[in-house]
Protein backbone atom coordinates (compact mmCIF):
# COMPACT_ATOMS: atom_id res chain seq x y z
CA UNK A 1 0.00 0.00 0.00
CA UNK A 2 2.73 2.10 1.18
CA UNK A 3 6.43 1.45 0.42
CA UNK A 4 8.90 3.75 1.29
CA UNK A 5 12.22 3.17 -1.24
CA UNK A 6 15.60 4.60 -0.18
CA UNK A 7 13.73 7.78 1.16
CA UNK A 8 15.87 10.95 2.34
CA UNK A 9 15.14 14.10 3.10
CA UNK A 10 17.55 16.67 3.70
CA UNK A 11 17.54 20.44 4.23
CA UNK A 12 19.85 22.73 3.04
CA UNK A 13 20.69 25.26 6.07
CA UNK A 14 23.39 28.19 6.09
CA UNK A 15 26.16 26.58 5.39
CA UNK A 16 25.20 23.01 6.50
CA UNK A 17 23.30 20.28 5.42
CA UNK A 18 20.51 18.87 8.00
CA UNK A 19 19.64 14.95 6.79
CA UNK A 20 16.05 14.72 8.67
CA UNK A 21 15.22 11.03 6.93
CA UNK A 22 18.40 9.21 5.82
CA UNK A 23 18.10 6.24 3.44
CA UNK A 24 14.98 4.62 4.77
CA UNK A 25 13.04 1.91 3.18
CA UNK A 26 10.21 -0.26 4.16
CA UNK A 27 6.85 -1.19 3.38
CA UNK A 28 3.29 -0.56 5.30
CA UNK A 29 0.02 -3.35 4.48
CA UNK A 30 -3.50 -2.40 3.71
CA UNK A 31 -5.03 -2.10 6.15
CA UNK A 32 -2.13 -2.14 8.38
CA UNK A 33 -2.10 0.27 11.77
CA UNK A 34 1.25 1.07 11.55
CA UNK A 35 3.56 2.90 14.31
CA UNK A 36 6.39 4.79 13.97
CA UNK A 37 8.09 5.77 17.18
CA UNK A 38 11.50 7.53 17.90
CA UNK A 39 12.42 10.57 20.36
CA UNK A 40 11.64 14.41 18.84
CA UNK A 41 14.51 14.86 15.78
CA UNK A 42 14.22 11.28 14.47
CA UNK A 43 12.82 12.33 11.37
CA UNK A 44 9.33 10.17 11.74
CA UNK A 45 7.48 13.69 10.91
CA UNK A 46 9.09 14.34 8.27
CA UNK A 47 8.74 10.97 6.47
CA UNK A 48 5.33 10.68 7.34
CA UNK A 49 4.64 13.86 5.37
CA UNK A 50 6.61 12.41 2.49
CA UNK A 51 3.29 10.28 2.26
CA UNK A 52 1.45 13.30 1.01
CA UNK A 53 4.02 15.54 -0.31
CA UNK A 54 3.58 18.30 2.28
CA UNK A 55 7.33 17.32 2.55
CA UNK A 56 9.00 16.61 -0.76
CA UNK A 57 11.94 13.86 -0.66
CA UNK A 58 15.83 14.78 -2.00
CA UNK A 59 15.83 11.21 -2.59
CA UNK A 60 14.56 7.79 -3.03
CA UNK A 61 10.57 7.52 -4.34
CA UNK A 62 7.62 6.61 -2.22
CA UNK A 63 5.11 4.51 -3.75
CA UNK A 64 1.44 4.31 -2.91
CA UNK A 65 -0.72 1.75 -4.38
CA UNK A 66 2.48 1.04 -6.76
CA UNK A 67 2.63 4.27 -8.25
CA UNK A 68 5.92 6.96 -7.08
CA UNK A 69 4.13 10.25 -5.70
CA UNK A 70 7.34 12.15 -5.38
CA UNK A 71 6.53 13.46 -9.02
CA UNK A 72 2.82 14.27 -8.56
CA UNK A 73 2.46 18.14 -9.10
CA UNK A 74 -1.02 19.90 -9.48
CA UNK A 75 -4.35 18.22 -10.24
CA UNK A 76 -2.42 15.18 -10.14
CA UNK A 77 -0.90 15.89 -6.27
CA UNK A 78 -4.38 17.39 -5.32
CA UNK A 79 -6.24 13.74 -6.01
CA UNK A 80 -3.42 11.96 -4.18
CA UNK A 81 -3.94 14.31 -1.42
CA UNK A 82 -7.58 13.74 -1.05
CA UNK A 83 -6.74 9.82 -1.07
CA UNK A 84 -4.90 10.58 2.29
CA UNK A 85 -6.86 12.11 5.74
CA UNK A 86 -3.77 13.62 7.80
CA UNK A 87 -4.40 14.51 11.80
CA UNK A 88 -2.81 16.77 14.32
CA UNK A 89 -1.35 16.98 17.42
CA UNK A 90 -2.75 20.21 18.04
CA UNK A 91 -5.72 19.36 15.59
CA UNK A 92 -5.14 22.33 12.98
CA UNK A 93 -8.82 23.45 12.81
CA UNK A 94 -10.01 26.77 11.63
CA UNK A 95 -10.92 28.38 14.50
CA UNK A 96 -13.41 30.56 12.66
CA UNK A 97 -15.43 27.90 11.34
CA UNK A 98 -17.86 24.96 13.07
CA UNK A 99 -17.14 21.93 13.33
CA UNK A 100 -19.39 21.35 9.93
CA UNK A 101 -17.72 23.71 8.18
CA UNK A 102 -14.47 22.82 8.66
CA UNK A 103 -15.81 18.73 7.40
CA UNK A 104 -17.50 20.18 4.58
CA UNK A 105 -14.51 22.49 3.33
CA UNK A 106 -12.84 19.58 2.47
CA UNK A 107 -15.87 17.84 0.53
CA UNK A 108 -16.81 21.68 -1.14
CA UNK A 109 -13.26 22.48 -2.46
CA UNK A 110 -13.37 18.86 -4.08
CA UNK A 111 -16.11 19.49 -5.87
CA UNK A 112 -18.94 18.30 -4.10
CA UNK A 113 -22.44 20.09 -4.36
CA UNK A 114 -23.95 21.72 -0.88
CA UNK A 115 -26.33 18.84 -0.03
CA UNK A 116 -24.52 16.07 -0.69
CA UNK A 117 -21.86 17.57 1.07
CA UNK A 118 -23.84 18.24 4.31
CA UNK A 119 -25.27 15.14 4.44
CA UNK A 120 -21.42 13.41 4.16
CA UNK A 121 -20.57 15.92 6.66
CA UNK A 122 -23.68 14.72 9.14
CA UNK A 123 -22.78 11.03 8.68
CA UNK A 124 -19.24 11.69 9.15
CA UNK A 125 -20.34 13.81 12.40
CA UNK A 126 -21.86 10.33 13.46
CA UNK A 127 -19.67 7.72 12.84
CA UNK A 128 -17.37 9.67 15.29
CA UNK A 129 -19.45 9.82 17.59
CA UNK A 130 -20.42 13.78 18.46
CA UNK A 131 -23.43 14.50 16.09
CA UNK A 132 -24.57 17.37 17.99
CA UNK A 133 -21.55 19.00 17.77
CA UNK A 134 -21.99 20.32 13.73
CA UNK A 135 -22.59 23.99 14.61
CA UNK A 136 -20.11 23.99 17.06
CA UNK A 137 -17.05 25.93 17.32
CA UNK A 138 -13.64 24.73 17.72
CA UNK A 139 -13.38 26.77 20.73
CA UNK A 140 -16.39 25.59 22.62
CA UNK A 141 -14.83 22.12 22.23
CA UNK A 142 -12.52 19.58 24.22
CA UNK A 143 -9.39 18.06 23.15
CA UNK A 144 -10.69 14.79 22.41
CA UNK A 145 -13.80 16.39 20.10
CA UNK A 146 -11.76 18.61 18.26
CA UNK A 147 -9.61 15.50 17.41
CA UNK A 148 -13.10 13.82 16.33
CA UNK A 149 -14.32 16.30 14.16
CA UNK A 150 -10.38 16.62 12.81
CA UNK A 151 -10.88 12.91 11.80
CA UNK A 152 -14.14 13.21 10.51
CA UNK A 153 -12.21 15.84 8.23
CA UNK A 154 -9.52 13.49 7.10
CA UNK A 155 -12.23 10.69 6.41
CA UNK A 156 -14.87 12.53 4.89
CA UNK A 157 -13.95 12.84 1.33
CA UNK A 158 -13.30 9.06 0.96
CA UNK A 159 -9.80 8.84 1.98
CA UNK A 160 -8.02 5.43 1.95
CA UNK A 161 -5.08 5.96 4.05
CA UNK A 162 -5.31 7.92 7.55
CA UNK A 163 -1.77 9.66 8.34
CA UNK A 164 -1.65 10.45 12.18
CA UNK A 165 1.22 12.83 13.50
CA UNK A 166 1.34 12.49 17.16
CA UNK A 167 -2.52 12.40 17.33
CA UNK A 168 -3.14 12.03 21.31
CA UNK A 169 0.12 13.82 22.83
CA UNK A 170 -1.77 16.90 24.03
CA UNK A 171 -4.56 14.93 25.30
CA UNK A 172 -5.09 13.15 28.76
CA UNK A 173 -5.30 9.43 29.17
CA UNK A 174 -8.73 8.77 29.08
CA UNK A 175 -9.37 10.92 25.99
CA UNK A 176 -6.45 9.09 24.35
CA UNK A 177 -7.93 6.01 24.91
CA UNK A 178 -11.16 6.44 23.08
CA UNK A 179 -9.43 8.44 21.06
CA UNK A 180 -7.14 5.49 19.21
CA UNK A 181 -10.67 3.18 20.03
CA UNK A 182 -11.80 5.24 17.72
CA UNK A 183 -9.17 5.11 15.15
CA UNK A 184 -9.11 1.35 15.41
CA UNK A 185 -12.80 1.29 14.57
CA UNK A 186 -13.06 3.14 12.00
CA UNK A 187 -9.67 1.93 10.22
CA UNK A 188 -11.63 -2.09 10.94
CA UNK A 189 -14.71 -0.26 9.46
CA UNK A 190 -13.44 1.11 6.19
CA UNK A 191 -10.95 -0.57 5.72
CA UNK A 192 -8.28 2.44 5.74
CA UNK A 193 -4.43 1.92 6.61
CA UNK A 194 -3.11 3.73 9.03
CA UNK A 195 0.04 5.39 9.95
CA UNK A 196 0.45 6.31 13.35
CA UNK A 197 4.51 8.82 14.09
CA UNK A 198 4.02 9.24 18.30
CA UNK A 199 6.64 9.17 20.91
CA UNK A 200 3.91 7.57 23.63
CA UNK A 201 4.85 3.96 23.55
CA UNK A 202 1.25 3.24 25.15
CA UNK A 203 -0.26 4.60 21.67
CA UNK A 204 1.72 1.77 19.94
CA UNK A 205 0.71 -1.04 22.12
CA UNK A 206 -2.58 0.08 22.45
CA UNK A 207 -3.27 0.11 18.34
CA UNK A 208 -0.61 -1.15 16.22
CA UNK A 209 0.35 -4.00 14.41
CA UNK A 210 3.50 -3.39 13.73
CA UNK A 211 5.92 -0.55 14.47
CA UNK A 212 8.98 0.78 12.76
CA UNK A 213 12.08 2.82 15.61
CA UNK A 214 13.39 5.43 14.03
CA UNK A 215 16.64 6.99 15.14
CA UNK A 216 18.66 10.12 13.42
CA UNK A 217 16.56 9.69 10.67
CA UNK A 218 17.44 5.97 10.17
CA UNK A 219 15.33 3.38 10.43
CA UNK A 220 16.68 1.30 13.46
CA UNK A 221 14.29 -1.52 13.84
CA UNK A 222 10.94 -2.60 12.51
CA UNK A 223 8.98 -5.56 14.22
CA UNK A 224 5.86 -6.79 15.27
CA UNK A 225 4.68 -4.68 17.97
CA UNK A 226 4.31 -7.70 20.53
CA UNK A 227 7.75 -8.76 19.51
CA UNK A 228 9.20 -5.15 19.56
CA UNK A 229 8.47 -4.76 22.87
CA UNK A 230 9.34 -7.98 24.56
CA UNK A 231 12.32 -8.82 22.66
CA UNK A 232 13.86 -5.83 21.01
CA UNK A 233 17.00 -6.08 19.08
CA UNK A 234 18.53 -2.86 18.17
CA UNK A 235 20.63 -1.08 21.12
CA UNK A 236 18.18 2.24 20.79
CA UNK A 237 14.96 0.32 20.63
CA UNK A 238 15.88 -1.11 24.06
CA UNK A 239 16.40 2.19 25.47
CA UNK A 240 13.45 3.50 24.20
CA UNK A 241 11.68 0.51 25.75
CA UNK A 242 13.64 0.13 28.88
CA UNK A 243 11.61 2.89 30.28
CA UNK A 244 8.93 1.33 30.40
CA UNK A 245 10.51 -1.91 31.57
CA UNK A 246 12.44 -0.48 34.56
CA UNK A 247 11.29 -0.74 37.98
CA UNK A 248 10.85 2.04 40.19
CA UNK A 249 11.47 0.49 43.63
CA UNK A 250 12.51 2.95 46.15
CA UNK A 251 15.70 2.47 47.38
CA UNK A 252 15.26 2.05 50.84
CA UNK A 253 13.07 -0.72 50.39
CA UNK A 254 16.03 -2.91 48.27
CA UNK A 255 18.35 -2.37 51.27
CA UNK A 256 15.65 -3.71 53.68
CA UNK A 257 15.17 -6.69 51.76
CA UNK A 258 17.14 -9.69 53.28
CA UNK A 259 17.31 -12.79 50.27
CA UNK A 260 17.77 -11.70 46.59
CA UNK A 261 15.61 -9.61 44.34
CA UNK A 262 14.64 -10.97 41.39
CA UNK A 263 13.42 -9.83 38.09
CA UNK A 264 10.83 -12.02 36.15
CA UNK A 265 9.27 -11.55 32.54
CA UNK A 266 6.83 -13.39 31.34
CA UNK A 267 6.11 -13.75 28.03
CA UNK A 268 3.01 -15.04 25.65
CA UNK A 269 1.67 -17.99 27.38
CA UNK A 270 4.23 -18.15 30.37
CA UNK A 271 2.10 -15.62 31.88
CA UNK A 272 -0.61 -17.83 32.00
CA UNK A 273 1.59 -20.18 34.35
CA UNK A 274 1.08 -19.55 38.43
CA UNK A 275 4.43 -20.23 38.61
CA UNK A 276 4.29 -18.33 41.96
CA UNK A 277 2.19 -20.40 44.32
CA UNK A 278 3.76 -23.61 42.50
CA UNK A 279 7.40 -22.52 43.41
CA UNK A 280 6.07 -21.67 47.06
CA UNK A 281 3.97 -24.79 47.40
CA UNK A 282 7.02 -27.22 45.92
CA UNK A 283 9.98 -25.73 47.99
CA UNK A 284 7.98 -23.85 50.98
CA UNK A 285 9.13 -20.51 50.08
CA UNK A 286 7.60 -17.54 50.89
CA UNK A 287 7.77 -15.24 48.06
CA UNK A 288 7.32 -11.32 48.60
CA UNK A 289 6.36 -9.66 45.59
CA UNK A 290 7.78 -6.08 45.32
CA UNK A 291 5.79 -4.61 42.11
CA UNK A 292 5.40 -5.91 38.82
CA UNK A 293 2.71 -5.11 36.44
CA UNK A 294 1.27 -7.12 33.66
CA UNK A 295 0.10 -6.14 29.99
CA UNK A 296 -1.72 -7.03 26.99
CA UNK A 297 -0.30 -5.99 23.80
CA UNK A 298 -1.77 -7.35 20.98
CA UNK A 299 -3.98 -9.31 23.16
CA UNK A 300 -0.69 -10.96 23.98
CA UNK A 301 0.40 -10.68 27.81
CA UNK A 302 3.60 -9.50 28.67
CA UNK A 303 4.53 -9.62 32.70
CA UNK A 304 7.64 -8.25 34.65
CA UNK A 305 7.37 -9.17 38.27
CA UNK A 306 9.71 -8.09 40.81
CA UNK A 307 10.35 -10.71 43.82
CA UNK A 308 12.03 -11.59 46.98
CA UNK A 309 12.02 -15.37 47.60
CA UNK A 310 12.65 -15.55 51.79
CA UNK A 311 13.61 -18.89 53.04
CA UNK A 312 16.82 -20.80 53.95
CA UNK A 313 19.07 -20.51 51.70
CA UNK A 314 19.06 -23.69 49.55
CA UNK A 315 15.32 -23.69 49.25
CA UNK A 316 15.90 -19.72 47.68
CA UNK A 317 18.53 -21.36 45.09
CA UNK A 318 16.04 -24.36 44.67
CA UNK A 319 13.49 -21.98 43.49
CA UNK A 320 15.49 -19.61 41.23
CA UNK A 321 16.96 -22.56 39.25
CA UNK A 322 13.08 -23.88 39.48
CA UNK A 323 12.02 -20.07 38.03
CA UNK A 324 15.21 -19.92 35.18
CA UNK A 325 13.23 -22.71 34.23
CA UNK A 326 9.82 -22.43 33.26
CA UNK A 327 10.29 -18.28 33.19
CA UNK A 328 11.30 -16.47 29.88
CA UNK A 329 13.86 -14.16 31.67
CA UNK A 330 15.09 -14.47 35.41
CA UNK A 331 17.45 -11.53 36.05
CA UNK A 332 18.88 -11.45 39.80
CA UNK A 333 19.48 -7.81 40.71
CA UNK A 334 20.69 -8.00 44.40
CA UNK A 335 21.84 -11.73 45.42
CA UNK A 336 21.12 -11.62 49.07
CA UNK A 337 24.07 -10.19 50.80
CA UNK A 338 21.35 -9.07 53.78
CA UNK A 339 21.06 -12.79 55.03
CA UNK B 1 -24.29 84.47 15.88
CA UNK B 2 -23.63 85.09 12.25
CA UNK B 3 -20.13 84.02 12.99
CA UNK B 4 -21.38 80.80 14.83
CA UNK B 5 -23.66 79.82 12.17
CA UNK B 6 -20.70 79.77 9.23
CA UNK B 7 -18.36 77.91 12.03
CA UNK B 8 -21.38 75.25 12.05
CA UNK B 9 -21.38 75.10 8.43
CA UNK B 10 -17.43 74.90 7.99
CA UNK B 11 -17.63 72.22 10.90
CA UNK B 12 -19.90 69.84 8.45
CA UNK B 13 -17.97 70.81 5.31
CA UNK B 14 -14.72 70.05 7.16
CA UNK B 15 -16.12 66.95 8.34
CA UNK B 16 -17.60 65.45 5.27
CA UNK B 17 -14.09 66.50 3.29
CA UNK B 18 -12.62 64.20 6.15
CA UNK B 19 -14.89 61.73 6.12
CA UNK B 20 -14.97 61.60 2.31
CA UNK B 21 -11.24 61.48 1.66
CA UNK B 22 -10.06 59.06 4.63
CA UNK B 23 -13.22 56.62 3.20
CA UNK B 24 -12.46 56.34 -0.17
CA UNK B 25 -8.91 56.15 0.02
CA UNK B 26 -9.41 53.23 2.80
CA UNK B 27 -11.89 51.52 0.42
CA UNK B 28 -8.75 51.32 -2.00
CA UNK B 29 -6.01 50.82 0.61
CA UNK B 30 -8.23 47.72 1.97
CA UNK B 31 -8.62 46.08 -2.04
CA UNK B 32 -4.70 47.10 -2.80
CA UNK B 33 -3.31 46.63 0.07
CA UNK B 34 -5.22 43.32 0.51
CA UNK B 35 -4.11 41.90 -2.33
CA UNK B 36 -0.70 43.04 -2.41
CA UNK B 37 -0.12 41.82 1.74
CA UNK B 38 -1.72 38.64 0.18
CA UNK B 39 0.72 38.42 -2.28
CA UNK B 40 3.51 38.97 0.29
CA UNK B 41 2.06 35.93 2.69
CA UNK B 42 1.59 33.72 -0.38
CA UNK B 43 5.34 34.30 -1.77
CA UNK B 44 7.09 33.54 1.64
CA UNK B 45 5.08 30.77 2.14
CA UNK B 46 6.42 27.31 0.75
CA UNK B 47 2.72 25.18 0.82
CA UNK B 48 1.41 28.39 -1.44
CA UNK B 49 4.16 29.81 -4.15
CA UNK B 50 7.19 30.82 -2.43
CA UNK B 51 9.43 33.25 -4.51
CA UNK B 52 11.95 35.07 -3.52
CA UNK B 53 12.42 37.38 -6.29
CA UNK B 54 8.71 38.24 -6.17
CA UNK B 55 8.26 38.66 -2.22
CA UNK B 56 11.53 40.57 -1.61
CA UNK B 57 10.28 43.04 -4.78
CA UNK B 58 6.85 44.02 -3.37
CA UNK B 59 8.45 44.68 -0.04
CA UNK B 60 10.94 47.04 -1.58
CA UNK B 61 8.17 48.50 -3.26
CA UNK B 62 6.32 49.29 -0.10
CA UNK B 63 9.24 50.09 1.82
CA UNK B 64 9.94 52.88 -0.38
CA UNK B 65 6.32 54.16 0.09
CA UNK B 66 6.46 53.78 3.32
CA UNK B 67 9.54 55.44 3.95
CA UNK B 68 8.46 59.20 1.82
CA UNK B 69 6.87 61.39 4.83
CA UNK B 70 3.18 61.98 3.89
CA UNK B 71 3.45 65.31 3.64
CA UNK B 72 6.50 64.93 0.20
CA UNK B 73 4.61 62.41 -0.32
CA UNK B 74 1.39 64.59 -0.99
CA UNK B 75 3.39 67.27 -2.83
CA UNK B 76 5.27 64.58 -4.82
CA UNK B 77 2.56 62.83 -6.11
CA UNK B 78 0.81 65.80 -7.65
CA UNK B 79 1.53 64.89 -11.46
CA UNK B 80 -0.08 61.87 -10.43
CA UNK B 81 -3.13 63.48 -9.06
CA UNK B 82 -3.70 65.66 -12.24
CA UNK B 83 -3.31 62.51 -14.57
CA UNK B 84 -5.80 60.28 -12.39
CA UNK B 85 -8.53 62.76 -10.95
CA UNK B 86 -7.40 65.45 -13.46
CA UNK B 87 -7.16 68.23 -10.61
CA UNK B 88 -4.34 68.95 -8.15
CA UNK B 89 -6.29 70.79 -5.92
CA UNK B 90 -9.39 69.55 -3.34
CA UNK B 91 -10.25 66.28 -1.57
CA UNK B 92 -10.19 64.63 -4.64
CA UNK B 93 -6.66 65.36 -5.18
CA UNK B 94 -5.85 63.88 -2.10
CA UNK B 95 -7.64 60.97 -2.40
CA UNK B 96 -4.53 59.60 -4.41
CA UNK B 97 -1.50 60.22 -2.52
CA UNK B 98 -3.66 59.05 0.98
CA UNK B 99 -4.79 56.17 -0.83
CA UNK B 100 -1.36 55.07 -2.09
CA UNK B 101 0.35 56.01 1.49
CA UNK B 102 -2.46 53.32 2.82
CA UNK B 103 -2.21 51.06 0.46
CA UNK B 104 1.50 50.52 1.43
CA UNK B 105 0.56 50.69 5.31
CA UNK B 106 -2.31 48.26 4.86
CA UNK B 107 -0.46 46.16 2.76
CA UNK B 108 2.39 45.41 5.71
CA UNK B 109 -0.29 44.83 8.16
CA UNK B 110 -2.25 42.70 6.00
CA UNK B 111 0.56 40.72 5.37
CA UNK B 112 1.42 40.23 9.72
CA UNK B 113 -2.57 39.14 9.86
CA UNK B 114 -1.97 36.45 7.34
CA UNK B 115 1.13 35.58 8.51
CA UNK B 116 -0.62 35.13 12.03
CA UNK B 117 -3.19 32.52 11.00
CA UNK B 118 -1.60 28.92 12.36
CA UNK B 119 0.85 27.13 9.73
CA UNK B 120 -0.38 24.10 11.03
CA UNK B 121 -4.42 24.93 10.21
CA UNK B 122 -3.02 26.07 6.81
CA UNK B 123 -1.13 22.42 6.62
CA UNK B 124 -4.02 20.73 7.06
CA UNK B 125 -6.26 22.51 4.83
CA UNK B 126 -3.61 21.60 2.31
CA UNK B 127 -3.27 18.78 2.98
CA UNK B 128 -7.16 17.75 2.35
CA UNK B 129 -5.97 18.26 -1.38
CA UNK B 130 -7.73 21.68 -1.86
CA UNK B 131 -6.53 24.28 -4.13
CA UNK B 132 -4.44 26.66 -3.37
CA UNK B 133 -7.05 29.36 -4.17
CA UNK B 134 -9.72 27.56 -2.37
CA UNK B 135 -7.54 27.55 0.99
CA UNK B 136 -7.31 31.44 0.65
CA UNK B 137 -10.65 31.66 0.26
CA UNK B 138 -12.28 29.36 2.19
CA UNK B 139 -9.44 28.87 5.55
CA UNK B 140 -7.00 31.88 5.32
CA UNK B 141 -9.64 34.58 4.54
CA UNK B 142 -11.68 33.71 7.26
CA UNK B 143 -9.01 33.02 9.90
CA UNK B 144 -7.04 35.89 9.17
CA UNK B 145 -10.23 38.02 9.15
CA UNK B 146 -10.59 39.33 13.24
CA UNK B 147 -6.90 40.46 12.48
CA UNK B 148 -7.64 42.14 9.34
CA UNK B 149 -10.31 43.85 10.60
CA UNK B 150 -8.41 45.78 13.72
CA UNK B 151 -5.84 46.41 10.80
CA UNK B 152 -8.36 47.69 8.81
CA UNK B 153 -9.10 50.07 11.87
CA UNK B 154 -5.62 50.81 12.46
CA UNK B 155 -5.08 51.99 8.67
CA UNK B 156 -8.72 54.12 9.44
CA UNK B 157 -7.38 56.14 11.91
CA UNK B 158 -4.07 56.83 10.13
CA UNK B 159 -5.73 57.77 7.44
CA UNK B 160 -7.63 60.48 9.19
CA UNK B 161 -4.69 61.54 10.75
CA UNK B 162 -3.06 61.93 7.30
CA UNK B 163 -6.13 63.89 5.94
CA UNK B 164 -5.20 66.47 8.64
CA UNK B 165 -2.72 67.50 6.15
CA UNK B 166 -4.48 67.89 3.44
CA UNK B 167 -4.75 71.36 3.26
CA UNK B 168 -1.24 72.13 1.87
CA UNK B 169 -3.40 71.26 -1.35
CA UNK B 170 -6.47 72.92 -0.40
CA UNK B 171 -7.70 69.47 -0.08
CA UNK B 172 -9.83 70.18 3.52
CA UNK B 173 -11.05 68.86 6.47
CA UNK B 174 -11.38 69.09 10.14
CA UNK B 175 -7.44 69.12 10.71
CA UNK B 176 -7.61 72.02 7.65
CA UNK B 177 -10.26 73.71 9.27
CA UNK B 178 -8.05 73.35 13.01
CA UNK B 179 -4.83 74.76 11.43
CA UNK B 180 -6.03 77.93 9.41
CA UNK B 181 -8.84 78.86 11.68
CA UNK B 182 -7.65 77.71 15.25
CA UNK B 183 -3.68 78.22 14.52
CA UNK B 184 -3.52 81.32 11.72
CA UNK B 185 -6.25 83.12 13.20
CA UNK B 186 -6.07 82.69 16.50
CA UNK B 187 -9.29 80.80 17.58
CA UNK B 188 -8.50 78.42 19.98
CA UNK B 189 -12.13 77.42 20.53
CA UNK B 190 -12.63 76.75 16.55
CA UNK B 191 -9.01 74.43 17.31
CA UNK B 192 -10.47 72.81 20.37
CA UNK B 193 -13.89 71.94 18.62
CA UNK B 194 -11.76 70.43 15.95
CA UNK B 195 -10.08 68.47 18.28
CA UNK B 196 -12.38 67.12 20.09
CA UNK B 197 -14.49 66.30 16.81
CA UNK B 198 -11.30 64.06 15.55
CA UNK B 199 -11.61 62.70 18.88
CA UNK B 200 -14.85 61.45 18.42
CA UNK B 201 -14.67 60.28 15.05
CA UNK B 202 -11.49 58.07 16.07
CA UNK B 203 -12.79 57.00 18.92
CA UNK B 204 -16.12 56.03 16.73
CA UNK B 205 -13.85 54.22 14.17
CA UNK B 206 -12.25 52.35 16.86
CA UNK B 207 -15.26 51.11 18.82
CA UNK B 208 -16.74 49.96 15.51
CA UNK B 209 -13.41 48.22 14.44
CA UNK B 210 -13.30 46.36 17.54
CA UNK B 211 -16.88 44.92 18.03
CA UNK B 212 -16.54 43.88 14.60
CA UNK B 213 -13.14 42.24 15.10
CA UNK B 214 -14.39 40.62 18.02
CA UNK B 215 -18.02 39.45 16.95
CA UNK B 216 -15.84 37.76 13.68
CA UNK B 217 -13.49 35.74 15.91
CA UNK B 218 -14.69 32.67 17.54
CA UNK B 219 -11.18 31.71 18.92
Amino acid sequence: MIEFQNVSVSFRQKRTTLTAVDDVSFSIGKGEIFGIVGSSGAGKSTLLRTINLLQGVTGGRVLVDGKDVTKYRGKTLRGHRRNIGMIFQHFNLADNLTARQNIAFVLRSAGVGREEADAKVREYLSLVGIPEKADVYPSKLSGGQKQRVAIARALAGGAKILLCDEPTSALDAETTLSILKLISTLSKQLGITVVIITHELNVIKSICSRCAVMDGGKLVELDGVYSLFTQPKDGFTKQLIGHTRTHDLPQEILDNTYGPVVKLTFLGPDANTPVISEASSRFGVQINILTGRIEYIENKPLGILYVNPIGEEYVVRQTLDYLKNVVREVEVLEDGAGI
Amino acid sequence: MAQGFSLQAALIKAFEETALMSGISLLIAVVAGGVLGLLLYVTSNPLFIKNRLVNQSVGIIINIVRSVPFLVLLVLLIPLSKMIVHTTIGPKAVVVPLAIAATAFFARLADASFADVSKGVIEAAVSTGASKWSVVARILLPEALPSLIRNITVTAVSLIGFSAMAGTVGGGGIGDLAIRYGYQRYQTDVMLICVVLLIILVQGVQLIGDISAKMLDKK
